[in-house]
């Protein structure tokens, strides 16, 4: 895969800098703050001014504050996320669908179950299960959801490359599965496994912010999703905070189609076909 | 679809049709259009799945009193059994539908109506 080609993809640019944004926000957090989120001394309901730039909430938060807090949360729980599911996939579709053999019919069958299985609903009763376990469990609950239908589609990949000469030679000089797996197999999908990362994560960041939202998982913490909890809890529409509920949701929205943009984007360049300009 | 159609307008068949001096959209509905739909649709009863997803939030947030609420209601007053219920009975739900558009798929390509009757 063409890694240039992303410098010169608008799609590409113009998500990776909205998500390096979002990363810059996450990291600095503590540094950038203007106070601290979790701090309960001002004036509830303050509408948006110099002292609080998006106002307080009913509980007397900074609203910037927690909002640039749950960025943290957000991205840990994407990326961590992203990273896991990417790798079942590798282990459950390229390796299974490389090696073959009972692993890979056991490997299939379970991600066709999974695939059937209805993934929110799902998620939801898990996280009921586990309740109360914070990002973590989050993070546990998400992966075992999400990981199927990328598993299948570089499962096929997987096959497709199987028989193909360059394989074939490697493993007739007596190179190892793994070593094959991950020094053949892998960089000539590289395109289909990075673009499913990004949607994994994608995946991940809106799950958690729907959990959240509903309640389950640690309404304590700090995140996009248990700010639009207690925005919920708190009436924060009669009320007329309506920045209080709108800007985790813009946000969210905002990190999403950065995701989708480089999703997108790198399947646009892994697959030639796709490219129109 | 956009994607499985520039795959297929790709295909020796579509030129050909072009080349007949077929128009433009006929080009595209009746030739290119009805074989791009087909990985659509095997997509399409797995996409259900999502959906389903989706509604559940949807109805809580609206307070719509469908399965997604009860779904909430059980987790809040952790009633495991209900739970278990409701997503028995999404997941056969499902099921079905996906069974269906199995069938349906035999209807639509002609490729797998032939291998079946071989």
């Amino acid at each position: 895969m063409n890694w240039r080609a992303l410098l010169h993809n608008r799609r590409a640019v113009a998500g990776a800098l909205i998500f390096a944004l979002f990363c810059l926000l996450a990291l600095l957090a503590p540094v950038i703050v203007p106070y601290s989120p979790t701090d309960i001394n001002f004036t509830p309901l303050l509408h948006p001014s110099a002292r609080h730039l998006l106002g307080t909430t009913v509980n007397g938060q900074d609203i910037l504050s927690q909002l640039i807090w749950g960025a943290r949360a957000s991205l840990f729980v994407g990326l961590v996320c992203g990273a896991l599911i990417s790798l079942v996939q590798l282990i459950m579709g390229v390796f299974a669908g490389y090696v073959g053999g009972v692993f890979d019919t056991v490997a299939a069958a379970v991600t066709n179950v999974f695939l059937v299985l209805p993934s929110l609903p799902l998620l939801i009763i898990l996280a009921a299960y586990l309740q109360g376990g914070g990002l973590l469990m989050l993070v546990g609950v998400i992966t075992i959801t999400g990981w199927a239908w990328g598993a299948k589609v570089l499962r096929s990949q997987a096959i497709a490359l199987r028989d193909r000469p360059f394989v074939q030679a490697a493993r007739v000089t007596g190179e190892s599965r793994w070593h094959i797996v991950f020094a053949h197999v892998v960089p000539n999908m590289l395109g289909i496994i990075v673009s499913n990362f990004f949607g994994a994560t994608l995946f991940a960041v809106l799950a958690e912010a729907g959990l959240e939202f509903i309640g389950l998982g640690n309404i304590n913490d700090i995140t996009w999703g248990t700010m639009l909890y207690w925005a919920q809890e708190g009436d924060a529409i009669l009320l007329g905070a309506w920045v209080w509920l709108l800007v985790p949701g813009l946000c969210l929205a905002l990190l999403g189609t950065s995701l989708g943009l480089l999703n997108f984007a790198v399947d646009e360049i892994a697959n030639p076909r796709l490219r129109r300009d | 679809m956009r994607n499985n159609m520039l795959t297929v307008l790709g295909d020796d068949y579509v030129k050909f049709a072009r080349a007949k001096g077929l128009r433009d959209r006929t080009v595209a509905y009746h030739y290119a259009a009805r074989n791009a739909i087909l990985p659509v649709f095997s997509q399409l009863a797995l996409a259900l799945g999502f959906v389903v997803g989706g509604q559940v939030f949807i109805e809580i947030v609206f307070s719509y009193p469908g399965i997604g609420y009860l779904l909430l209601q059980a987790v809040e007053n952790e009633d495991y059994p209900l739970m278990q219920g409701i997503f028995l009975i999404l997941t056969v739900t499902l099921l079905v539908a996906s069974f269906l558009a199995d069938v349906l798929y035999v209807f639509l390509d002609p490729r797998i109506r032939m291998e079946s009757a071989k």
